[in-house]
C-alpha cells in the first residue's frame, strides 16, 4: 500500500497544465479573487521597483556625480528611500494577501472534502485505506496551495522581472544587451542538467530515508525479540548497510550542489567579463556611459534568479495537477443515494409512546453473489423486548447489525422499524432512534466528556456525568485532577479493556436512544469490572428494544428470547424454555452448562 | 513542545552537550582543517573581484587600451574560476564531513539502542526515539555542516571585507555598516519566531490529522449515532483556528524578506549619498565607489546568515542533549562469555519467594511466588488477564531483572548468569508474535540455527501453510511480501524459538490465535521435546495445558493452586471453575 502510493507520487510525470482540472479548481479561488488580484498587482509593482536600483545608480554616476551636483544626489537618495519603503510595503502585503488567501482556499477545500467523504457510503471505507483518504485531505491539498501561492501568481512576478530586465538592457544599449543575452542559454542548460540530476538523486534519498525509517520503526518495535535472540550484531550490520546507502544518496547531492553553485557564479562572472570587455569598448567609443556600464553589471546579476526559479515552478505545477486529479477522484465519488421522495417525516409518537419494534422480513444479503451472507432471514423484536443473537463467528451476526443500522442495504427483503420500512426514514431521524455498543470500542484522543458525547451539542455535560455514574465509570474519571476534561491518549490506549467497555456503555446511556444494538465484547476483564459491566448493561437495556449479540452466558439467559444463527440462516428461535424443548443446538449447549454447574 | 522548552537552556549546558561530538571531530580533523582553509581562501578570492572592477572603471574613466581591457575581463573570469574551484572544495569537504559524522552518529545511536534494556523502551515511545534518530540527528548535522561552514565564512568575509572597505574610506565604511548588525539581530529574532510559529502550526496540524484519522476510522460508530453534522462543524472550527495559528507565521514570514531588503538597501543608500559626495569631492574614485557598493552587498549575506547560524547552534544544542539521553544511556552487556554453557540435561527452575514490581508501578506484579519446575517437565501456567503469568516469562528471560536470590536455574541465581549466556539457555515465544519484514527462513533462522529449518517449521505446524506460499521458506513477510494471519505468525515465532536450541522454552500465550486442532498438533510436536527440554506453557486457555506435568494457577500476582489436571479438578477451586467456564464458552462458539 505504502510502496505503491510512494512510487506513484515519485513518478509525477503528469501534465504541467491541465485545462479541465484548472476549470474545476477556479470556483475555489473565486471567493478570494479580490485579494488575489491585489496580490498580483503588488507583485508587478514590486518587480518594477526591483528594476529601479541599478537605474538610480546609473543616473547618479552619469548625472549628479559627473556634474558634481550634491543636492541632486540628495534628491536621488530620497527617491531611493521611497523605493525601499515601497518595496517593504509591497513585499509584506503581497505575502500576507497571497498566503492568507491560500490558507482560506485550503480551508474551504478541506471542509468540502471532509463533508463529502463523511457522506459517502460505508462501503467506500471498506475498499479505501484510511491513510489514502488522509493524504487527499492533507498533502494533496497542500500541493494545491503551493500552486496558488508560489506557482500561479509568482510566475507572473518572475516573468515581469525577466522581461523588465530585457527591456531595460535593450533600452540602455541594445548591442551590449545582445552580447549579455548570449550567456542566458548557459544558465538554462546548467539549471536543467542540475535539476534533472538532483531530482534523480532526491528520488534515491527519499527511498533511502523511507527505508531507514521503516527499518528503525520495525527494529525499535521488535527490540526485545532482537535482544532475546542475541541478534544485536547482525541487526547492527543491517542498519549500517542501510545507513551507508542513506549516506551515499546524500553525498551525491552534496556533490551536485558543490558543482552547481560555483557553476552559476562562473556564468555570472562570464557575463560580467563580457559586459566589461564589450561595454568598455563602447565607453571608449563614447556610445555608452560609465553609469550605464555599471547599471548593466548590476542588471545582469539579477537576471539569473528568475530563470532558475521558473524551472522550480514547473515542479510545483506538475505536483499540483497530480494532486488535483486525485482530489477530484474523491469528490466525484457519488454520495450515499437516498430516494428522498420516499422519506416520511417522523411522527412524534414513534419516540415518545413506545420504543419501536424491529422486524426483518425475508432479508437476503451478500457482498459477493457467490457467497450469500444472510439467506431469507426473518424475525421480529417487539417493543421493549430483548433478543439475544447467538452463533459462531461468520454466522452473519455483524451483518444483521450493519443492515439494521442501514450501513448496508439488503439485496432482497425488508427491514421494518416501528412498523415502517427503514428506507423511509430520513438519516437524522433514523439516528435518533438507534444506539450502538460495539464490540471493538472506538475511543478518540479527546476528553472523557467528548468521548461520551461524541461532540454532539445535544448531549449536555450533566447528561454525560449522569450516564457515567450509571455506567460506574464516574469515580474513575473523577479521580483525574482534570476530571471530565482529561484527554485520553491516542485511541484511548491508556485505558483498560474494562474501562473502555464502561465508557462505551456510558456513551449509549447518554444518547438514550430507544432502540439499542449491543455487540458484546469478548475480551476478558477482571471479575469485579465484569460485575460492573453487567450492572451497567442492565441499566442500559431497561425499557429499550434491544438486539444483543451475546458472547456471555449470563447475557443469553437474561434475554426474553434467543435466536440461533447458523451459516446465514436462523436455525432456532424462541424463549429459553421453547428452545430447550426443541432439543436442538441450544439444548446441547445448555445441557453442557448444566452438567458443569 | 519539549523542543521549545529545552532550546532555552543556558549556554553552559549547551556547550557541555557538545562535548560528545569531540571524538567525531577528531576522527575527521584533517578534513576539517582543509575545509576551513578552503573557506578562508574562497572568502579571500571573492573579495578580489571588486578590486579588478575598481581599477577597470577608474582606467575607463581616463582612457584604456584594448589589451588592458582584455586583461581586466580575463582577470574577472580567472578570479571567478579559482574562486569556483575553491568554493567547490569548501562545500564538498565540509558538508561532506557533516554527512559522514551524521553516519557515524546514527550508527552509534543504533548500536546503543540495541543494548538499552527494556525499561528504557517503557519510558520512551517508539515515535519519540524515531524522532531523535531522524530530526534531532538532522539538526545536529545542520550545525556541523552549514553551521560551521557559514560561521567561518562570515568571519573571513567580514574581517577581510572590512579591511578592504577601510582602505577605500573609513567614515564611509562605518556609516554604511550601521544597518548590518541590525540585520543580524533581525534575522536572529525572526528566524526564531518563524521556527516557533512553524512548530505550533505543525503541532496543530498533527491534531487535525489525528482528528481526521479517528473520524474516518470510527465512521461506523459516528454514523450510528448520527454525529456527522456536529463533527463537520467541529472540523470547520479546527480549520478556522488553523488559519488563526498560521496568521502569526505568515505575518512574520511576510515581513522577513522585505525587512532584509530594506536593511540591505539602507547601506546602499548611505553609499549613494555619502559615497557619491566623496566621489564629487574627489576623495575617492568612481571605481572605488562601485567596488565599495559591491563589498557592501557581499557583506550583507554573511551578516544575515550569522543570525541564522546562531539559531542553528541553539537548535543543535537542544537536539544534541536529546541524543545524549540515548548515547549516555546505560547499555547492558549482552555478550555471551560462555561462563554458563547450555547443559546436556534439561535444567530445573526454582522460584524462591519471588516478589516483583515493574519499575514505576505502584503495586507488585508478583508476590512471594515459590515453586519448583523439575528439569525436563512441562509446566502449564494459567490465570485470568493481569494475574502476573506473563511477568514470569519476562523475568526468566531477564527482560526485567528479578531481585537477586529469587529465581534459580539448576541452582544458579539467574541474576548472576551473564545475559548472553542466559538467553542461550532460556528462550521465549513472546505473546505478541513480532516478525521482521524479511523472509520466513531469516525470521526462523534468527534463533541461530540455519539448517533443517523445514523440520522446525513442521513441528510448529507451518508446513501446510508453507506449501501455499509462493516461495516457501524464502517468502518475504510484511509490507513487501505476504501478510500472515495471526496464527501463522505465532507458528513462525514458535519455529524461531525452537531454532534457538535453548534447553528452557517458555511459550507466553503463544497459541492464542490458532484453532484448537492446530494447537493440539503443535502441542504434540512440542511435547516430543519434553524430557530433553524444560517447557513452560503460559496460557489463558486451559485446553492448551491440560496434559502438562504440573499446572500453576495464578491469581492477583500470587500462586493460587498447583498440581496436575485431575488434582486441580478434584479440588474444585479456581482452576476447576475456569475449566468449566471455558468448556461452556467453546460450545457456544461452536453452535
Amino acid at each position: 500500500m505504502y510502496l505503491s502510493e510512494g512510487s506513484l507520487e515519485d513518478e509525477i510525470k503528469g501534465k504541467i497544465y491541465d485545462h479541465r482540472l484548472m476549470k474545476r479548481l477556479l470556483p475555489f479561488l473565486k471567493p478570494y479573487r479580490r485579494p488575489l488580484y491585489m496580490a498580483l498587482a503588488l507583485i508587478l509593482v514590486g518587480a518594477a521597483l526591483e528594476l529601479a536600483f541599478p537605474y538610480i545608480t546609473k543616473i547618479a554616476i552619469d548625472g549628479y556625480i559627473a556634474k558634481r551636483d550634491q543636492r541632486g544626489l540628495l534628491f536621488l537618495s530620497g527617491i531611493l528611500f521611497i523605493v525601499l519603503l515601497l518595496q517593504l510595503v509591497c513585499g509584506y502585503f503581497e505575502t500576507w494577501l497571497l498566503q492568507m488567501s491560500g490558507q482560506k482556499i485550503m480551508r474551504d477545500l478541506r471542509n468540502r472534502l471532509f463533508a463529502h467523504v463523511q457522506a459517502l457510503d460505508v462501503s467506500y471505507y471498506d475498499h479505501t485505506a484510511v491513510g489514502k483518504i488522509m493524504t487527499r485531505l492533507t498533502s494533496d491539498v497542500d500541493a494545491l496551495n503551493e500552486l496558488f501561492t508560489s506557482g500561479l501568481i509568482s510566475i507572473a512576478g518572475d516573468l515581469c522581472t525577466f522581461f523588465g530586465i530585457i527591456i531595460m538592457l535593450l533600452y540602455l544599449n541594445w548591442r551590449l544587451a545582445l552580447v549579455t543575452f548570449t550567456v542566458v542559454p548557459l544558465i538554462f542548460v546548467a539549471t536543467e542538467i542540475f535539476r534533472h540530476r538532483v531530482r534523480l538523486s532526491y528520488r534515491k534519498i527519499r527511498a533511502a530515508v523511507s527505508r531507514m525509517n521503516t527499518f528503525l520503526q520495525e527494529y525499535l518495535t521488535g527490540m526485545s525479540v532482537v535482544q532475546l535472540f542475541g541478534q544485536e550484531q547482525p541487526s547492527f550490520e543491517k542498519f549500517e548497510g542501510i545507513n551507508r546507502q542513506h549516506l551515499n544518496a546524500f553525498q551525491e547531492t552534496v556533490f551536485y550542489y558543490s558543482v552547481f553553485y560555483p557553476a552559476i557564479e562562473l556564468v555570472a562572472a562570464l557575463a560580467a567579463a563580457l559586459i566589461l570587455f564589450s561595454g568598455g569598448h563602447s565607453v571608449i567609443g563614447g556610445t555608452l556611459t560609465l553609469g550605464a556600464l555599471v547599471a548593466f553589471l548590476q542588471y545582469s546579476r539579477r537576471f539569473f534568479s528568475p530563470i532558475s526559479d521558473m524551472s522550480e515552478r514547473f515542479n510545483i505545477f506538475q505536483a499540483a495537477m497530480a494532486a488535483a486529479e486525485r482530489i477530484f477522484v474523491v469528490l466525484d465519488e457519488p454520495e450515499e443515494q437516498r430516494n428522498s421522495a420516499g422519506v416520511l417525516p417522523l411522527s412524534a409518537d414513534v419516540i415518545t409512546i413506545a420504543p419501536p419494534s424491529i422486524e426483518f422480513q425475508n432479508v437476503t444479503f451478500f457482498y459477493d453473489p457467490a457467497k450469500v451472507v444472510l439467506q431469507d432471514v426473518s424475525f421480529r423484536i417487539g417493543s421493549r423486548e430483548r433478543v439475544a443473537l447467538i452463533g459462531a463467528t461468520g454466522a452473519g451476526k455483524s451483518t444483521i447489525i450493519n443492515l439494521l443500522l442501514r450501513l448496508y442495504r439488503p439485496q432482497s427483503g425488508r427491514i421494518l422499524l416501528g412498523g415502517r420500512d427503514l428506507e423511509t426514514y430520513a438519516e437524522a431521524d433514523l439516528r435518533r432512534l438507534m444506539g450502538l455498543v460495539s464490540q471493538d470500542i472506538f475511543l478518540f484522543s479527546d476528553s472523557f466528556s467528548e468521548n461520551v458525547s461524541l461532540g454532539d451539542p445535544e448531549v449536555t455535560l450533566q447528561q454525560v456525568e449522569e450516564s457515567c455514574r450509571r455506567a460506574f465509570i464516574h469515580d474513575f474519571i473523577a479521580g483525574f485532577p482534570d476530571g471530565y476534561t482529561h484527554r485520553l491518549a491516542e485511541r484511548g490506549a491508556d485505558l483498560s479493556q474494562g474501562q473502555r467497555q464502561l465508557i462505551s456503555i456510558a456513551r449509549a446511556l447518554a444518547f438514550g436512544r430507544p432502540v439499542l444494538i449491543l455487540d458484546e465484547a469478548t475480551s476478558s476483564v477482571d471479575t469485579q469490572t465484569e460485575r460492573l459491566i453487567q450492572k451497567g448493561l442492565e441499566t442500559l437495556l431497561l425499557n429499550r428494544t434491544a438486539l444483543v449479540v451475546a458472547h456471555r452466558l449470563s447475557t443469553v439467559e437474561s434475554a426474553d428470547r434467543i435466536i440461533v444463527l447458523h451459516k446465514g440462516r436462523i436455525r432456532e428461535e424462541g424463549t429459553q424454555d421453547q428452545l430447550l424443548s426443541m432439543k436442538g443446538l441450544y439444548y446441547r449447549f445448555h445441557m453442557l452448562q448444566a452438567a458443569n454447574s | 513542545m519539549k523542543n521549545a522548552s529545552s532550546s532555552k537552556t543556558n549556554v553552559l549546558t549547551s556547550v557541555r552537550s557538545f562535548k560528545r561530538l569531540i571524538p567525531y571531530f577528531i576522527r575527521h580533523k584533517s578534513g576539517l582543517i582543509w575545509g576551513a582553509l578552503s573557506v578562508l581562501a574562497t572568502a579571500g578570492m571573492s573579495l578580489c573581484g571588486p578590486q579588478v572592477l575598481r581599477f577597470a572603471i577608474d582606467d575607463l574613466k581616463v582612457s584604456i587600451t584594448h589589451h588592458k581591457l582584455l586583461l581586466y575581463a580575463s582577470l574577472i573570469l580567472g578570479v571567478a574560476l579559482v574562486e569556483g574551484v575553491l568554493r567547490y572544495f569548501m562545500r564538498r569537504i565540509l558538508i561532506g564531513i557533516s554527512r559522514d559524522i551524521e553516519f557515524d552518529l546514527r550508527n552509534d545511536l543504533f548500536s546503543k539502542l540495541l543494548r538499552l534494556p527494556r525499561p528504557f523502551y517503557d519510558a520512551y515511545p517508539t515515535g519519540d526515539i524515531m524522532n531523535r534518530c531522524s530530526s534531532d540527528v538532522n539538526s545536529v548535522r545542520m550545525l556541523l555542516g552549514p553551521g560551521i561552514m557559514y560561521s567561518i565564512n562570515t568571519l573571513a568575509i567580514f574581517s577581510i571585507g572590512i579591511v578592504m572597505m577601510f582602505r577605500i574610506d573609513v567614515r564611509l565604511t562605518v556609516l554604511s555598516l550601521i544597518p548590518l548588525p541590525l540585520s543580524t539581530i533581525v534575522v536572529y529574532f525572526f528566524s526564531r519566531r518563524i521556527y516557533s510559529s512553524y512548530h505550533r502550526v505543525q503541532e496543530y496540524f498533527s491534531d487535525v490529522t489525528t482528528y481526521l484519522q479517528e473520524n474516518f476510522s470510527g465512521v461506523r460508530l459516528l454514523r450510528a449515532y448520527g454525529c456527522f453534522p456536529s463533527r463537520r462543524s467541529r472540523f470547520a472550527c479546527m480549520m478556522d483556528s488553523y488559519i488563526t495559528i498560521n496568521r502569526r507565521l505568515i505575518a512574520t514570514w511576510g515581513l522577513f524578506y522585505p525587512m532584509m531588503g530594506m536593511l540591505g538597501g539602507l547601506g546602499g543608500l548611505v553609499v549613494l549619498l555619502y559615497g557619491g559626495s566623496l566621489v564629487i569631492s574627489g576623495r575617492i574614485t568612481l571605481g572605488a565607489f562601485v567596488a565599495f557598493s559591491i563589498y557592501l552587498a557581499m557583506l550583507a549575506w554573511p551578516m544575515m546568515s550569522a543570525g541564522w547560524v546562531l539559531n542553528l547552534f541553539q537548535r543543535g544544542a537542544a537536539s544534541q542533549e536529546r541524543l545524549n539521553v540515548i548515547l549516555d544511556g546505560r547499555g547492558v552487556d549482552t555478550s555471551s562469555p560462555g561462563v554458563v554453557a547450555v547443559p546436556s540435561h534439561p535444567p530445573g527452575i526454582e522460584f524462591r519467594n519471588l516478589t516483583f514490581r515493574y519499575p514505576g508501578a505502584d503495586s507488585d506484579a508478583l508476590r512471594s511466588v515459590s515453586f519448583h519446575v523439575p528439569g525436563g517437565s512441562i509446566v502449564g501456567i494459567v490465570g485470568r488477564v493481569g494475574c502476573g503469568k506473563s511477568t514470569l516469562a519476562s523475568i526468566l528471560s531477564r527482560i526485567y531483572d528479578p531481585p537477586a536470590g529469587s529465581v534459580f536455574i539448576d541452582g544458579r541465581d539467574i541474576t548472576a548468569i551473564p545475559l548472553g549466556d542466559l538467553r542461550r539457555l532460556v528462550t521465549v515465544v513472546p505473546q505478541e508474535s513480532f516478525l521482521f519484514s524479511e523472509t520466513i527462513a531469516e525470521n526462523i533462522g534468527m534463533g541461530g540455527r540455519t539448517k533443517d529449518l523445514m523440520t522446525l517449521a513442521s513441528i510448529a505446524g507451518l508446513d501446510s501453510d508453507l506449501r501455499t506460499f509462493p516461495q516457501g521458506l524464502e517468502t518475504l513477510v510484511g509490507e513487501r511480501g505476504i501478510t500472515l494471519s495471526g496464527g501463522q505468525k505465532q507458528r513462525v515465532t514458535i519455529a524461531r524459538a525452537l531454532a534457538r536450541g535453548a534447553s528452557v522454552i517458555i511459550f507466553d500465550d503463544s497459541l492464542s490465535s490458532v484453532d484448537v486442532e492446530t494447537e493440539n498438533e503443535i502441542l504434540r510436536g512440542i511435547q516430543e521435546h519434553a524430557g530433553t527440554h524444560t517447557l513452560l506453557i503460559i496460557s489463558h486457555r486451559i485446553s492448551s495445558i491440560k496434559t502438562a506435568d504440573l499446572i500453576a494457577v495464578f491469581q492477583d500476582g500470587e500462586l493460587h493452586e498447583i498440581g496436575n489436571h485431575s488434582d486441580l479438578i478434584d479440588r474444585n477451586g479456581l482452576y476447576a471453575s475456569l475449566f468449566h467456564r471455558e468448556e461452556i464458552e467453546e460450545e457456544l462458539a461452536r453452535l
